[in-house]
């Protein structure tokens, strides 16, 4: 154990799926050393498991994929998979971890991940990752992008036979490893184990395992991904034969006291319908049919991607909990019990669906006890409302479905705070633990004619089991420019690298050209090696002929050796045009504006100071709390007004942090690392110099115009209930609560996520009050979506009554004679219900505060169509705007919880430091130059970028502001003067290449 | 017997999606023709007209551009701009009697590796039917 | 006619006098009466040179192009005032691309918009006239009128009257917006907008095979002789260097005169031109080849209303097309 106190600038994030991820990169740019521990062979967890993400139907390899490589090459993140803790001893700050590494039997170091012994190894076994639906071999990798690209034997059902050794070219096969031990020492920890699925078999009724076409949803995921089993057709498993009549079953293994998950799953409502309608949109004429308790469709955007199911993808909904399953044993067709109406029926289906709930991961226990941390009764990782993101152990954090069941979105939001919390506690010791970068002179080569060097690559077999080398070599020294050209077995391996340097300086050589496999994996190594060599980085290119020739071409050989050429030739042909660059590099002003002085604003603030930078928080009011100061109860046990208080004290006491009440932005000026802002507060003015914006501004409460509120006291919203129950100034034997005044269809289209569990709050609350007193909650469906449902559980035990309401027919509120008359249709029901309440409270919705639109106008970022700030991506950048330097946390993004506020504004927190700690700014190789002799203003560049990253200079030509260029060539192809070039891919470059492609010799 | 006609088709793929389908095509050993050679650029919508007239002028016989599904794009509208640039430049190559099947536009997945597959096969068979592309193709050899 | 005449030299003057425009851009008497010309006028003592005829067919709108991009000389103050500009409602169009891009300045120019209900073609007239044996002379001297649906002239003593239909230029019996917009002053009474049918110009090209298509195309390409007439002539052919020729850093089109790199030239320009070209069909008139430019920009125009219901130069707010996008855009693509 370690002895002294010194704390130690790392921290160790375990699970590598998307959460763990996200922390890790947010630490890793931050100045952190990073321990990424993955219990698996790679990392990329459930998300690469999944096609579509809801509600963009984004495709979830496309996004995730660009993470997944920039987590596996960040030189302050050490990945560590198929490994687990064994044993924590210190103190937060100066942590010991124990590791159990798990043989992997192939090396990590030789192995290319070229998969030559997959295909060979003659074991069949069950693939989990393609969830049994397809064999895979004893050697494998989870999936062909896998993250780190080595494979692994598995040795419960390899049977030695050795073919594998001998086909690895590489020696990378060594049946003999061992377990390991490793012992690391870091600052802090993350647990981001998200979680498992539940295993449907339990509900016996259901048949799954038993009836083939009973599939989980999981399983039906696979079936819809391009790269799972089948390619993306939706086939049915007893006979492979195309459905056209599909049934999803929710909650399964989710609100279901009987198999102990009381809980709801939070996502599989929205899941569900992405299946539906993908699986629509995979196969004509299909027939998708959803059998539910509640939708539960509360997240941003949400409720627009159920109507538009129903509306646009006629999927069909049926409020019902179906009893039992059977099979037709001839046809294999499933036959679905269920009451609908209090009428039993029946409906026959090709195949049913288990929308499955979410498990708490598996070794959570075990875990749980090795790290000393409390679960609760479901066990996840218990939390508190305040302090979303912290275990019950100092200096251990959580994120994501680990802690409650949550969406990935929410999830990446959740990584991005824990990994602010994990650094607050070591900020000191930020920078210490990096990798240094190494500055290796450069030789200037811009007046050198291209003396060009090829390097083509056997990569085992791979290539040159296909494609005939030798006679590349020997065609690329026919081309102009090419100096030197020679083969490698691997040219990715460590000897080659160094042999590239050798031959750089041997034959003074000025561009590099690696002909082998692809460059989204293999460019930045071969740049380094380009850097190490004496040359600028982006003075290398790269000829893809393994995936994209001699693995597609295995059978021609002549073809593909002539395709291997053509694809050198095109190499040499812009190498001889490349140019080196160099990156724009800025000073950043390390402090933070932080608009909005409510939970989010101050959490934010707090967050900067805590790290070690200045924050300038702005509030329009007189105080600060926002809509907090209104909150008298938490659904959990928490004070709200006893939180808020103590928070608003440590930010007046925190000479980091500067408040400005009555603050109003005048203007804001500049870019990330860089704004120059004017504000008036309290009569006075004052301009702030400040590298990073927080948009924290929250949303407002509806005032309803149904319902006739206004026109009686006794008509209150719930934000107005809560001030009477504090105030104990009611005594309300009667109570009605009305759900979606306002919400979901009214005045505005979405749900406001926080009234059905605000309703069911308050109504315990009088509860607790008044015992005896009665409360009818009228609602749509109740959104009490991941642990809240227990609340809505003991509502009912407590004697709350439920009524539901369609649409079409909502209850109606009257004053007759000074009395309160409610009356409302059950569906179900044939009469009416009618009420006399003393109470009327109506559950109104939360909606965008209208100034967010100048706001959106002065710090140029876009609103959602329901007025909400729209953040860079709903999925993977949930608090970052496509504009660098600007960041939004809480109900200014969309409604929220007081937790879900607090994890976003620990977000904003984490993605600001990794602008606000860099000593300065860098910008990409690869973006925009503006050739201003050619320029003729016309600004369609300007209106093209997708980064506010073009503006205009004083002689009225355009001029790209090389920060924030992130280099997609939009601009270019905008262009119609072609005064605007893409560095790397400048017209003239593809020109060449194009030219090449059609010429057998270059002139 | 003469010898059978193989076109060159010349093929422009964004990063991110596109270029990694035709990587997981690889990857997954889908065979297809070899009569497509791949030119990688950022973006779909980097993609101006002027590569697409270029390629024809040099002698392709198809071209292919393949992106991101809209939606996905990395950059997150740059697919967009692409589909209405070369939705129009499809409409003025037909219009001035290019056979619409040379030249084709895809979104492209970076799971897609079959459908990349799948294109490419599909271009290349249908430019074969076609013969060689002269109209667009440049007659002088001394540029 | 004679009175919007008399109102254009009353304007001219009056804003020359005042000194309220830099100069005044206006039709003068061409080589003979079929052929008006364009004039710029800075003296008050010349306004009489202007003319108003149903001549009068050029787009002024590419002068405001020089005026831009005039460099003052070295020391000198720019002189910044507005040019007066005569702008019929494709001239005003053209105009209005140049707002929406950020070209002209709007105060740079003083447009007097002239509501017209179409021009006549010269070549038209010139022909009628021959028919008739008048002779050249008279030809100059000649008045041409615009009368209910016919033109008519005199000369030497013969009075004819023409249908209108047969002497219209072609964009002007496709011309649907008579009415220029975007004016500081509007002289004429406004005209009613016809009900015609757009796109006939290409109509018989779009129901042509494609192999047909092509031959007709590659001969049209064949006969070009790259003059640049049609570039030079086109009030939004306004980039310094034109991409398509300019050598540097590379080439994108060989001057050598042949069909494919003819046919380069053309198909560029033409995708430089969606959502831009107004069809004041310039181009088409000075190409000295017959090339039928308009058959290739009228076609870009249809796409662009079909599919995104984009009209060019209907408002410098607008977006310009390809700078715009809206996630449900026509999707071919799969």
């Amino acid at each position: 154990m370690k002895s002294g106190q010194e704390k130690v600038g790392a921290v160790l994030v375990v699970g590598g799926g998307i959460a763990g991820m996200q922390s890790s990169l947010d630490l890793a740019e931050s100045g952190f050393k990073v321990y990424l521990l993955e219990r698996s062979p790679c990392i990329g967890g459930v998300m690469a498991q999944l096609d579509k993400t809801f509600p963009t139907n984004d495709c979830a390899m496309c996004i995730m994929a660009p993470k997944l490589v920039a987590t596996g090459r960040h030189p302050n993140i050490e990945l560590i998979t198929n490994s687990e803790i064994e044993k924590l001893e210190g103190e937060p700050g100066s942590f010991e971890v124990t590791l159990a590494k798990h043989p992997r039997r192939v090396s990590s170091e030789k192995c290319t991940g070229c998969g030559i012994c997959a295909q060979e190894c003659p074991v069949e076994a069950i693939n989990e990752f393609n969830e049994g639906l397809l064999p895979r071999s004893a050697v494998h990798i989870d999936y062909p992008q896998a993250v780190p690209l080595t494979f692994i034997i598995d040795k419960t059902v390899c049977i030695g036979c050795g073919i594998c050794e001998k086909m690895c070219k590489a020696n990378a096969i060594e049946y003999d490893q061992a377990e390991e031990q490793q012992k690391i020492d870091v600052g802090s920890i993350i647990l981001a184990l998200g979680f498992d699925e539940f295993n449907p078999e339990i509900k016996k009724e259901y048949g799954y395992g038993i009836y083939p076409n009973v599939v989980s949803s999981i399983e039906f995921e696979r079936l819809l991904s391009a790269i799972g089993p089948t390619g993306g057709m939706v086939l049915r498993p007893s006979d492979y034969d195309i459905p056209k009549k599909i049934a999803f079953i929710q909650c399964v293994g989710s609100r279901d006291e009987q198999c102990d998950k009381s809980y709801c799953s939070a996502v599989s409502c929205m899941y569900s319908i992405k299946e539906a309608i993908i699986a629509k949109e995979h196969t004509e004429g299909l027939d998708c049919h959803i059998f539910y308790m509640d939708i539960r469709t509360f997240g941003k955007e949400f409720e627009d991607y159920y109507n538009r199911a129903q509306e646009e993808y006629k999927i069909g909904f049926t409020r019902s909990r179906p009893a039992s399953l059977r099979e037709d044993p001839e046809t294999k067709n499933v036959i679905i019990s269920y009451v609908e109406n209090g009428e039993p029926k029946e409906e026959e289906f090709d195949m049913v669906v288990l929308s499955v709930g979410i498990d708490a991961p598996k070794d959570a226990i075990t875990l749980s006890e090795r790290l000393g941390i409390d679960l609760n009764k479901h066990n996840f990782v218990s939390t508190k409302k305040f302090s979303p993101l912290s275990t019950s152990r100092e200096g251990i954090f959580v994120c994501g479905a680990f802690s409650s069941p949550k969406d990935i979105p929410d999830t990446v939001a959740q990584a991005s705070g824990a990994a602010s919390k994990a650094s607050s506690i070591i900020s000191s010791e930020r920078g210490k633990l990096v990798a240094k970068r190494e500055i290796i002179p450069e030789k200037d080569v811009r007046l050198e004619g291209a003396r060009i060097g090829v390097f083509v690559c056997h990569c085992g077999i791979n290539i040159g089991g296909v494609v005939r080398v030798p006679e590349v070599v020997e065609y690329a020294r026919t081309l102009p420019n090419v100096a030197y050209a020679e083969h490698n077995l691997y040219t990715c391996s460590q000897d080659t690298q160094e042999r590239i340097k050798e031959k750089v300086k041997e034959h003074d050589l000025n561009r590099v050209i690696v002909a082998s496999c692809t460059p989204r994996t293999h460019e930045p190594l071969f740049q380094s090696t380009t850097s190490e060599a004496g040359l600028n980085p982006y003075l290398f290119e790269m000829a893809n002929i393994r995936d994209q020739c001699s693995w597609v071409h295995m059978h021609e050989p002549d073809s593909a050796t002539e395709k291997a050429k053509d694809l050198v030739r095109m190499a040499v042909a812009k190498a001889r045009l490349l140019e080196p660059l160099k990156k724009a590099t800025l000073d950043v002003k390390r402090n933070a504006l932080v608009i909005g002085g409510g939970i989010s604003g101050m959490t934010a603030a707090l967050g900067f100071a805590d790290q070690g930078y200045k924050a300038y928080l702005i509030e329009k009011t007189s105080e600060l709390g926002g809509k907090v100061r209104h909150l008298h109860y938490a659904v959990t046990e928490e004070n709200p007004q006893d939180e808020l208080f103590a928070l608003i004290k440590k930010i007046e006491n925190n000479e980091n942090i500067e408040v400005f009440k009555d603050a109003e932005l005048l203007s804001i000026e500049g870019y990330v690392g860089n704004y120059k802002t004017k504000i008036s507060y309290e009569n006075l003015e004052k301009e702030i110099d400040h590298g990073v914006v927080v948009v924290a501004t929250g949303a407002l409460e509806y005032e309803p115009t149904e319902y006739s509120y206004g026109e009686d006291r006794r008509l209150v919203t719930q934000l107005e209930l809560e001030k009477l129950l504090a105030e104990e100034k009611i005594n309300p034997k009667n109570v009605v609560m009305i759900q979606c005044v306002g919400s979901r269809g009214e005045s505005v289209s979405y749900c406001s996520r926080i009234c059905c569990t605000t309703a069911i709050k308050n109504a315990l609350q009088i509860k607790d009050q008044h015992t005896d007193a009665k409360i009818y909650i009228l609602y749509r469906d109740i959104r009490t979506y991941g642990f809240m449902e227990d609340y809505y559980q003991k509502a009912a035990e407590e004697g709350v009554v439920f009524v539901r309401y369609d649409v079409d027919s909502k209850p109606k509120v009257e004053i007759t004679e000074g009395n309160l008359k409610v009356s409302v249709k059950e569906p179900n029901i044939d009469e009416e219900l009618r009420l006399d309440p003393d109470l009327v409270v109506l559950s109104v919705a939360a909606i965008p505060d209208p100034n967010n639109e100048e706001l959106s106008k002065s710090l140029k970022v876009p609103l959602s169509k329901d007025g909400f700030f729209l953040e860079a991506h709903m999925k993977l950048r949930p608090v970052d705007f496509a504009t660098e330097g600007v960041f939004l946390c809480g109900s200014a993004h969309s409604p929220k919880f007081i937790d879900e506020s607090i994890s976003q504004a620990e977000a904003v927190v984490s993605r600001a430091c990794t602008i606000l700690s860099k000593d300065y700014l860098e910008a990409e190789g690869v973006i925009s130059i503006v050739n201003s002799d050619i320029c003729s203003g016309c600004e369609t560049c300007i209106l093209v970028c997708p980064f506010d990253a073009i503006d205009k200079d004083d002689k009225k030509k355009a001029k790209v502001n090389e920060l924030l260029c992130k280099g997609c060539g939009a601009c270019v192809a905008a262009c119609r003067a072609g005064a605007i070039q893409q560095r790397c891919f400048t017209d003239e470059q593809i020109l060449s290449v194009i030219r090449s492609a059609f010429q057998e010799v270059e002139v | 017997m003469l010898p059978t006609f193989e076109p060159k088709i010349l093929a422009f793929l964004c990063n991110w999606c596109s270029y990694a389908g035709a990587d997981l095509a690889g990857v997954s050993r889908f065979q297809y023709p070899p009569n497509v050679r791949i030119v990688r650029v950022m973006c779909s919508g980097r993609i101006s007209p002027r590569f697409v007239l270029k390629s024809f002028q040099e002698g392709a016989d198809g071209v292919l551009i393949a992106g991101c599904h809209p939606g996905d794009c990395h950059y997150s509208k740059g697919n967009y701009y692409t589909r209405r640039r070369l939705t129009v430049l499809g409409k003025l190559l037909e219009h001035v009697g290019l056979d619409p099947r040379r030249f084709k536009v895809k979104w492209i997945s970076a799971s897609e590796g079959g459908k990349f597959a799948d294109v490419v096969k599909e271009i290349t068979e249908d430019v074969k039917k076609l013969g060689p592309q002269n109209s667009l193709k440049r007659v002088d050899e001394n540029e | 006619m004679s009175e919007i005449e008399d109102k254009i030299r009353e304007i001219a003057k009056k804003l020359l006098e005042e000194g309220k425009v830099k100069y005044f851009i206006g039709y003068a008497k061409g080589s003979d009466a079929f052929c008006a010309k364009p004039i710029i006028i800075d003296d008050p003592k010349d306004v009489d040179k202007l003319i108003w005829s149903p001549c009068c067919v050029n787009n002024l709108a590419v002068y405001l192009v020089d005026e831009i991009k005039k460099k003052p000389r070295r020391g000198e103050e720019p002189d910044l005032r507005p040019v007066g500009i005569i702008a019929k409602a494709c001239d005003e169009r053209g105009i209005t691309v140049l707002l929406q891009e950020n070209i002209l300045p709007r105060e740079r120019a003083y447009i007097i918009g002239i509501p017209c209900s179409g021009m006549a073609e010269p070549q038209k007239l010139e022909k009628l006239a021959g028919e008739k044996g008048i002779s050249h002379k008279a030809i100059y001297d000649m008045h041409i009128r615009e009368e209910e649906n016919e033109f008519s002239f005199e000369a030497e003593g013969v009075k004819e009257a023409l249908p209108r239909d047969e002497v219209l230029a072609d964009k002007c019996k496709e011309c649907f917006q008579h009415n220029p917009k975007e004016c500081d002053i509007v002289i004429g009474e406004s005209v009613e907008n016809p009900q015609i049918e757009k796109y006939v110009t290409i109509k018989e090209l779009e129901d042509m095979s494609l192999e047909d298509r092509e031959k007709f195309w590659e001969k049209i390409f064949e006969r070009c002789i790259r003059c640049n007439a049609c570039k030079e002539v086109c009030p939004l052919c306004y980039c310094e260097e034109c991409t398509v020729e300019k050598a540097k850093p590379m080439r994108w089109c060989s001057k050598s005169v042949d069909k494919s790199n003819n046919a380069f030239y053309h198909l560029m320009r033409a995708m430089h031109l969606v959502g831009r070209c107004i069809d004041c069909g310039e181009c088409e008139r000075v190409c000295p080849m017959g090339i039928p430019l308009r058959k290739l920009y009228k076609k870009l125009e249809k796409e662009a209303e079909e599919l995104y219901g984009y009209e060019a130069g209907s408002s410098s707010e607008d977006v310009p097309l390809f700078a715009a996008f809206t996630n449900d855009d026509p999707d071919e693509f799969e």
